[in-house]
């Protein structure tokens, strides 16, 4: 098995090398630093002196320089976590990133948590009561979880929680739009810290939980339907204690490997929530920096996506094989 | 004396083909009748615009800009004083046009390079599973966001210079798009397809074709895709949701559809600032259209999955 894990994540190099070529290549592509020096301009300036000036840019951007030579020397950075300078800010691009990444980690972690939690509770719930009208009604409900777009739930939600609510209620707002915190204040064991954080994790994780709940669900009937829990059942073992002792346990494994690659998409919502509620994390600045042409700091964020996902990917095979022992790897 | 039992079962059955069988169990669906009469409904509605519309999509006026839902404007005004159902209508159009295209065009090349990964094995196979490998190391979203700033400069892309008409299409505004989305959207055809090949090519009836001496294309084309269809079409349909919702993501980011062009997406990007005033309608009706659209898909999805393979159905 340790032998089927070195081949995996050694497998995973070439893939990841040849994957961040091509996202150097296209990232490069896509943008021309010296594109807004070219265009036309009123006045009388000196045809030598753009050129002079877009050969000035080449050069401290590097990309004066073939494209295999760039990705040499950003690729040899990288591994080393040196993503080099940021073009629009006179920061290096990992201090950038690294001060993003906080925001990111929280609504990442309580994301997980707060899906994975979720989903398990509701799939269990709407397997044991199956046929009935809260099973159904989480069903619809997952139904349209899954088929709403996140971005407009997210405005919706704004609208809802932030005016409409309120509004009908008389009261404050309770929940916020704008940020982690308000002005002034920090920490995360504070309800301001809440207000700010409701909204955002429903956004990333709306369509998560509703996908993982059917999984969990659907996978709970298969266990509870199995010869082993009847025969649990059969001998007299209390029902809660079948539930949760021989059948939880069992239907949980195809879930957990479900979840380590889902976390992929949850990099990808990651943008959208990010750009919508204004928390200055990983995804906004990569929206930001995409606008603005600021190319090291776009790969590097694409770089990182793609190292993560390897990396979860990884995880859900490992905890494929150590959860579910009847599973041989070769 | 000796009686002729007739057999009521026997004389009463007739043949039934494959397809007949499917075609039964789809249209008993009741979730699956229901999407496909929605999404129906709103495709014919959107693509026969030109002949019910009362206003003109570009029609601007002051004095009615923002009105709510009347019986003049059953969706209200926009704030160019716009009329929103016709509006949403048009964007449609663009939204359905894009995610139909995407959905065939991603489902054709992925069925294509599964199968040959499928059946031919060896170093094809390990090559194109690498290259799924490859797109699937970054969520769609962030490599269609890096895509997206060419596209949204528009003109100057790819094959922009290949003059207004490549092979028998007619290249619009919104082609780029298109094959981006296209780019990002085949991989889980590719192994799906792959893995029913492999599954496929030990049965006995391509034995026997091939001992009858038929090639590889003519075993691919007539034996082993026909017994894919049912995932294919199933893969059709739901990729139709995933291209609709990822170009209205890309829109709502600002880096899909361009102006003057608009799209359900657009649409909503367009009306978020509304949030908290009593224009915030205009966020609603784009909305519900995805929601309807993508509900509606994902249910005939469903009918079909269960149609084709009725042991798979999901209780």
């Amino acid at each position: 098995m340790l032998a089927f894990f070195i081949r995996r994540t050694l497998y995973s190099i070439p893939v990841l090398l040849v994957g961040s070529f091509l996202v150097f290549a296209m990232v490069s592509a896509t943008f021309d630093p010296t594109d807004d020096l070219r265009g036309p301009r009123g006045g009388n300036v000196d045809a030598a002196e753009i050129e002079r000036v877009i050969q000035a840019e080449r050069e401290r951007t590097g990309t004066d320089r073939p494209l295999v030579e760039q990705y040499a020397s950003w690729i040899g950075g990288a591994v080393r976590l040196d993503f080099g300078d940021s073009w629009e800010t006179r920061d290096t691009v990992g201090s950038r990133l690294w001060r993003a990444f906080g925001n990111t980690l929280q609504l990442i972690g309580w994301g997980i948590l707060i899906s994975a939690v979720l989903s398990v509770a509701i799939g269990v719930y709407s397997a044991v009561r199956q046929y009935t009208i809260s099973d159904y009604l989480l069903t619809g409900l997952s139904y349209i979880g899954i088929a709403m777009p996140p971005f407009w739930f997210a405005l919706l939600a704004s609208q809802f929680m932030i005016f409409t609510l309120p509004n009908l209620l008389g009261t404050d707002k309770f929940l916020f739009i704008s940020g982690l915190h308000s002005p002034g204040k920090s920490g995360i064991f504070n309800l301001d810290y809440l207000q700010h954080l409701v909204l955002p994790v429903a956004t990333l994780t709306v369509q998560i939980i509703a996908s993982w709940s059917r999984f969990q669900r659907a996978s709970m009937l298969e266990v509870l339907s199995s010869d082993y829990v009847r025969t649990a059942r059969a001998k007299g073992v209390p029902r809660r204690q079948v539930l949760y002792r021989h059948a939880l346990r069992n239907a949980l494994i195809p879930l957990v490997t479900v979840m380590a690659i889902d976390i992929g998409l949850l990099f990808g919502g990651l943008i959208i929530t990010e750009q919508i509620f204004s928390i200055p994390g990983m995804g906004r600045l990569f929206i930001g920096s995409l606008l603005d042409g600021d190319n090291p700091v776009v790969a590097a964020y694409v770089l990182l996506t793609a190292v993560f996902i390897v990396i979860f990917n990884l995880i859900a095979d490992f905890m494929y094989s150590v959860l579910d022992p009847r599973i041989r790897l070769s | 004396m000796t009686a002729v039992i007739e057999d009521p079962i026997v004389t009463s059955a007739k043949p039934r083909s494959q397809w007949l069988l499917f075609r039964r169990r789809f249209v008993r669906h009741i979730a699956a009748m229901i999407g496909l009469g929605t999404l129906t409904l709103l495709v014919v509605v959107c693509f026969a615009a030109d002949l019910w519309v009362f206003y003109d999509p570009k029609l601007t006026s002051i004095l009615e800009a923002g009105e709510g839902p009347s019986m003049a404007h059953w969706f209200g005004t926009d704030d160019n004083g716009r009329d929103y159902l016709t509006r949403i209508a048009y964007a449609g159009q663009l939204s359905l046009r894009i995610g139909f295209a995407v959905a065939f065009i991603s489902t054709f090349v992925g069925a294509s390079l599964g199968s040959i990964a499928g059946w031919f094995g060896g170093w094809v196979d390990e090559l194109i599973t690498r290259v799924v490998d490859l797109f699937l190391i970054v969520p769609a979203i962030v490599f269609l966001a890096v895509i997206g700033r060419k596209i949204s400069e528009a003109e100057a892309f790819l094959w922009w210079d290949l003059g207004d008409e490549f092979l028998f299409y007619t290249i619009d505004r919104d082609t780029p798009i298109i094959f981006a989305l296209a780019m990002f959207g085949w991989m889980q055809v590719a192994r799906v397809t792959r893995a029913q090949v492999l599954s496929l090519k030990e049965k006995e009836f391509v034995e026997a074709a091939r001992a009858a001496g038929a090639s590889s294309t003519r075993i691919i084309v007539r034996h082993i895709l026909p017994n894919c269809v049912g995932v294919l079409m199933v893969n059709l349909t739901l990729s139709i949701a995933g291209a609709i919702v990822a170009e209205s993501t890309l829109s709502f980011l600002g880096l899909g559809v361009q102006e003057p062009q608009t799209s359900w997406g657009k649409m909503i990007a367009d009306a978020k600032g509304f949030i908290g005033t009593e224009k915030v309608f205009m966020l609603y009706f784009p909305g519900l259209m995805l929601l309807l659209v993508v509900l509606s898909v994902n249910f005939i999805g469903d009918g079909l999955r269960d149609a084709f393979d009725p042991r798979s159905k999901q209780e």
